[in-house]
């Protein structure tokens, strides 16, 4: 991968990984030190990357490293989940995407992490996998099992409405 | 072949009822029924022990098995939804869901449920420091060009034809010797034995051993012998180690060679060693170079690879150098 590979890498994916760090952890500040530390990772390792396989490993370095955040601030805060379920119920909501943000926050970490993957990014249970380490099946299920968890919410919501 | 007789007649019933009775085997049986009619009524009554097979099932089969909907821990409405909505189906399936969703206005209300838990991406959110990502060159500490303008002078001195230090610096011996005249079960590894002889010509021979003739790369005087500190490691050939020597004093020795000087400030100013192992150890262009790259590869991750090849009597044969991008093999001359 050369520099202007990695360039162009910037170009295109520093929005969609700090994307799907911002809507994970909802913490901007946080997530823009992610994505600079999975480009630095991307910039070290630079002569090793194939470029066609860049998006992959900066997601892959985005998951592990937005896992370990979400481990320490559940470890600071362990109550903020809990709340935020809480919270989220009393909130006014004005459109579907609202509510599915507010609600998506309620889904366990790799739930979660696999939903906006597989929705943000388009990505297969296959390449899921190997982002997070997962298997192929472990994926699915969390997927499916995030859906019925959405579905639910939002069906309750929406009746409220 | 055993008769049959009452003392046995057992086992011929039971091979006769289960067919394993070849033609004179039956034959014998017949004999032996012949002479004693009343084990006919026996042989009936164990035709009679056979057990029918009853036609038993277990009702619970369908209750034992698994659906793909109870794995992912949903119900399989739900299951058969997303799955139609990830793509999961297969043709017949996803043919038999929509004949379903036509009939079943409560699966095509949970349906659009499911289609509305898709995640859009969210357009107006962007990465605010993108320019600072961006990489202009690989980034390279100050020092590390003089380290390398080092490892290519150190180099192109050592590849030089004709020109190299180690063949024709007085101080500098390099030659193979037998594995036993090492002893190294010292830290420092010296020579057991101080009565080398070495040759006049170019070549020697080891005392009382094959006879190999092993061309040194350089000649040193025999009463310095003793004090040299010695490298090995071994040869291709088997049994034999080369021994790299090095003086530790340059006492008899007042100049400096050019590039002894660049060494000796090499390694002073660039590698930070301190004064007394400048003065008492002298390096080789090889090992500056060696260490130059090993340098590079530490701070750069370049993987750059030198190494020396040397024949079956010791002497060096060929240079290698191998990099990501280069291969290349120099014949020593």
């Amino acid at each position: 991968m050369t520099v202007a590979d990695y360039n162009r890498c910037v170009d295109q994916y520093a929005d969609a990984v700090y994307r799907f760090l911002v809507k994970n952890i909802r913490d901007p500040e946080k997530a823009r030190d992610l994505v600079q530390d999975a480009f630095e990772k991307l910039w070290i390792n630079v002569d090793r990357v194939d470029a066609g396989k860049a998006k992959s490993y900066l997601f892959t370095t985005a998951y592990h490293k937005l896992i370990d955040q979400i481990r320490i601030d559940q470890r600071n805060r362990p109550m903020a989940e809990g709340m935020l379920g809480e919270y989220a119920h009393e909130q006014q909501y004005s459109d579907l995407k609202e509510i599915l943000e507010q609600v998506i926050v309620q889904l366990p970490p790799k739930q979660r992490s696999v939903v906006m993957m597989r929705d943000y990014e388009g990505y297969s249970y296959k390449e899921i996998a190997e982002i997070t380490g997962l298997t192929e099946s472990q994926v699915k299920v969390y997927i499916y099992r995030a859906r019925v968890f959405l579905k639910e919410k939002i069906g309750s919501v929406t009746m409220l409405v | 072949m055993i008769k049959t007789g009452l003392d046995n007649y057992e086992v011929w019933f039971l091979d006769f009822l289960e067919g394993n009775l070849n033609k004179s085997r039956l034959e014998e049986l017949d004999r032996f029924l012949s002479l004693h009619p009343e084990m006919k009524e026996e042989l009936h009554e164990m035709e009679l022990l056979h057990l029918p097979a009853e036609k038993i099932s277990f009702k619970g089969k369908s209750g034992l098995k698994h659906t793909p909907a109870d794995y992912a821990g949903v119900t399989e409405e739900d299951y058969q939804c997303i799955a139609f909505m990830e793509g999961d189906l297969n043709r017949s399936e996803q043919i038999r869901f929509k004949d379903q969703l036509k009939k079943d206005k409560n699966l095509k209300r949970k349906l659009y449920l499911f289609t509305r838990t898709r995640l859009v991406p969210d357009a107006s959110v962007f990465y605010p420091g993108r320019a600072r990502l961006k990489k202009k060159r690989r980034l390279v500490s100050a020092w590390i060009y003089p380290l390398a303008a080092a490892v290519v002078t150190g180099l192109a001195f050592w590849l030089w034809p004709g020109k190299t230090p180690e063949v024709n610096h007085p101080h500098y011996l390099q030659m193979a010797v037998k594995e036993s005249l090492l002893d190294l079960n010292k830290n420092d590894i010296t020579l057991k034995n101080s009565t080398i002889q070495l040759p006049a010509a170019p070549g020697f021979m080891i005392p009382g051993k094959e006879n190999r003739n092993i061309q040194p790369m350089a000649y040193l005087p025999r009463k310095s012998l003793h004090h040299l500190p010695v490298t090995a490691r071994q040869s291709d050939e088997p049994g034999v180690m080369l021994a790299e020597t090095r003086l530790i004093s340059k006492a008899d020795d007042t100049y400096e060679t050019l590039y002894e000087l660049a060494l000796r400030l090499f390694r002073e100013r660039i590698l930070g060693e301190p004064a007394e192992l400048v003065k008492k150890q002298q390096f080789t262009l090889w090992e500056v170079a060696d260490v130059g790259v090993q340098k590079l590869n530490n701070l750069m991750d370049t993987g750059i690879d030198i190494e020396r090849e040397y024949n079956s009597t010791g002497n060096l044969k060929k240079v290698n150098f191998n990099s990501r991008l280069l291969a290349l093999s120099l014949p020593h001359r």
